[in-house]
C-alpha cells in the first residue's frame, strides 16, 4: 500500500486522526500489542514495508495525535493506595484551584467537572497515612477547597488511559 | 501485598527517556545514557518481566472535536454483583478505568468520549444494560486540567 504526501496541513492532519486510514489503524493496534517491537516487525505485522511504517509513525508523531510511551506501575514502586475526590469549590475559581491541585505530586488526575463536585481528582498514596494526610490537611489547605467527597479504591480492575490532553 | 520494586539510578533514566518517546532503539538509548545496549537489554528486560514498567499508546484528547470525559458512579443490585460487574465493565473497550469503592458508590469506571451524543449512546446501550448495574450517577468533564501519563497500574 502506497504511504501518502509528507507535509499535510494542520486541518489535513485533524481529519486524518478522526478518519485514520486502514494501515494507521492496524499499525497502532500492533503497536497497542508491544509499543517496542521494531518498525520492521510492525511491518511484518500489518502488512507493509518497514519504510511505511516510519512514515505513518513520523507522521502520527508530528501532528502530535498520539505517542508511544513507558509508564511506571503504580504497585511495583509502593504506591498502594488510590482514591477519587470530589471537590466542592467555594470562594475561588475553580479552574485556579484545578490549576493548583495539578500541581501536587500525589495527583495522577485533575478534572474540572459539570455534576454534584466541580473538580474530580485521582490521587494516589504509599498507604493510608498517606491518604489521609492528603484528605486532613494537604487538600483542605488549598484556598478555594470546600468539601473533600473521597472514595477509596478498593481494587483498581482496569487502569489504561487511552488519552491524554499533550502538553505542546 | 506486593514489595515495591527497586530502580536504581540507571533504571531511572531508562525510564523516564522512555516515558517521553518509548521508540527509541536500544543502541541510540544505550549511547545517550552512556552504557552498552546489552546492558539496555538486560535493564529492560527486567523492567518488563517484573511489571515495574508498560508500554502504552495515548491519543492526543486535543485534536478530539468536543471529548467528554465521563466519571460513572455506580451502584450494583446486591453485593454479590460488584465484582461481576467490575469484569462486565473491563471488557468494554470504551472504558479506560474501572475499579470497587469504598465510600461514594460500589464502583467508579471512566470513558472518553467524543462528543455528547455518543456518551448518551454509551451509557443508554451498554452500561446501563450489563447485568447488575442497579443505578448509575454522571458526572462529566469537558476541561481535563492533569492527566499524568507516566504512571500505570498492572494488576498482579
Amino acid at each position: 500500500m502506497k504511504s501518502s504526501k509528507s507535509s499535510d496541513a494542520p486541518e489535513v492532519v485533524r481529519r486524518r486522526t478522526r478518519q485514520r486510514d486502514q494501515v494507521d489503524q492496524s499499525i497502532l493496534t500492533a503497536l497497542v500489542d508491544d509499543g517496542r517491537r521494531s518498525n520492521r516487525e510492525l511491518g511484518r505485522v500489518v502488512g507493509v514495508t518497514e519504510g511505511t511504517v516510519r512514515r505513518r509513525l513520523r507522521r502520527a508523531e508530528s501532528s502530535n495525535s498520539m505517542r508511544v510511551v513507558a509508564s511506571r506501575n503504580l504497585k511495583a514502586a509502593g504506591f498502594q493506595n488510590m482514591a477519587a475526590i470530589g471537590v466542592c469549590v467555594r470562594g475561588r475559581d475553580a479552574s485556579a484551584v484545578a490549576d493548583e491541585l495539578a500541581r501536587l505530586p500525589q495527583v495522577l488526575s485533575v478534572s474540572l467537572t459539570l455534576g454534584a463536585n466541580d473538580i474530580e481528582l485521582q490521587v494516589i498514596g504509599r498507604n493510608l497515612l498517606e491518604i489521609t494526610e492528603l484528605l486532613t490537611k494537604v487538600l483542605p489547605n488549598v484556598r478555594g477547597v470546600s468539601r473533600l467527597d473521597a472514595g477509596l479504591a478498593l481494587t483498581v480492575f482496569k487502569y489504561q488511559p487511552q488519552w491524554a490532553a499533550f502538553d505542546e | 501485598m506486593s514489595e515495591a520494586i527497586r530502580l536504581d539510578e540507571l533504571d531511572r533514566a531508562i525510564v523516564a527517556r522512555l516515558s517521553g518517546d518509548a521508540r527509541i532503539g536500544n543502541r541510540e538509548l544505550a549511547r545517550e545514557l552512556n552504557t552498552t545496549e546489552s546492558t539496555i537489554r538486560v535493564r529492560l528486560k527486567r523492567l518488563f518481566e517484573l511489571k515495574a514498567i508498560q508500554v502504552s499508546v495515548i491519543r492526543n484528547s486535543g485534536q478530539l472535536n468536543n471529548p467528554l470525559l465521563a466519571y460513572l458512579f455506580i451502584e450494583a443490585e446486591t453485593a454479590t454483583h460488584v465484582n461481576r460487574v467490575a469484569q462486565s465493565l473491563c471488557e468494554l473497550r470504551e472504558i479506560g478505568f474501572v475499579a470497587t469503592l469504598l465510600g461514594r458508590s460500589d464502583l467508579l469506571a471512566m470513558t472518553l468520549v467524543e462528543d455528547g451524543a455518543k456518551l448518551a449512546q454509551f451509557l443508554h446501550e451498554t452500561v446501563n444494560t450489563i447485568p447488575g448495574v442497579y443505578a448509575v450517577q454522571y458526572s462529566w468533564a469537558q476541561h481535563f486540567v492533569k492527566h499524568d501519563y507516566t504512571w500505570c497500574f498492572i494488576r498482579d
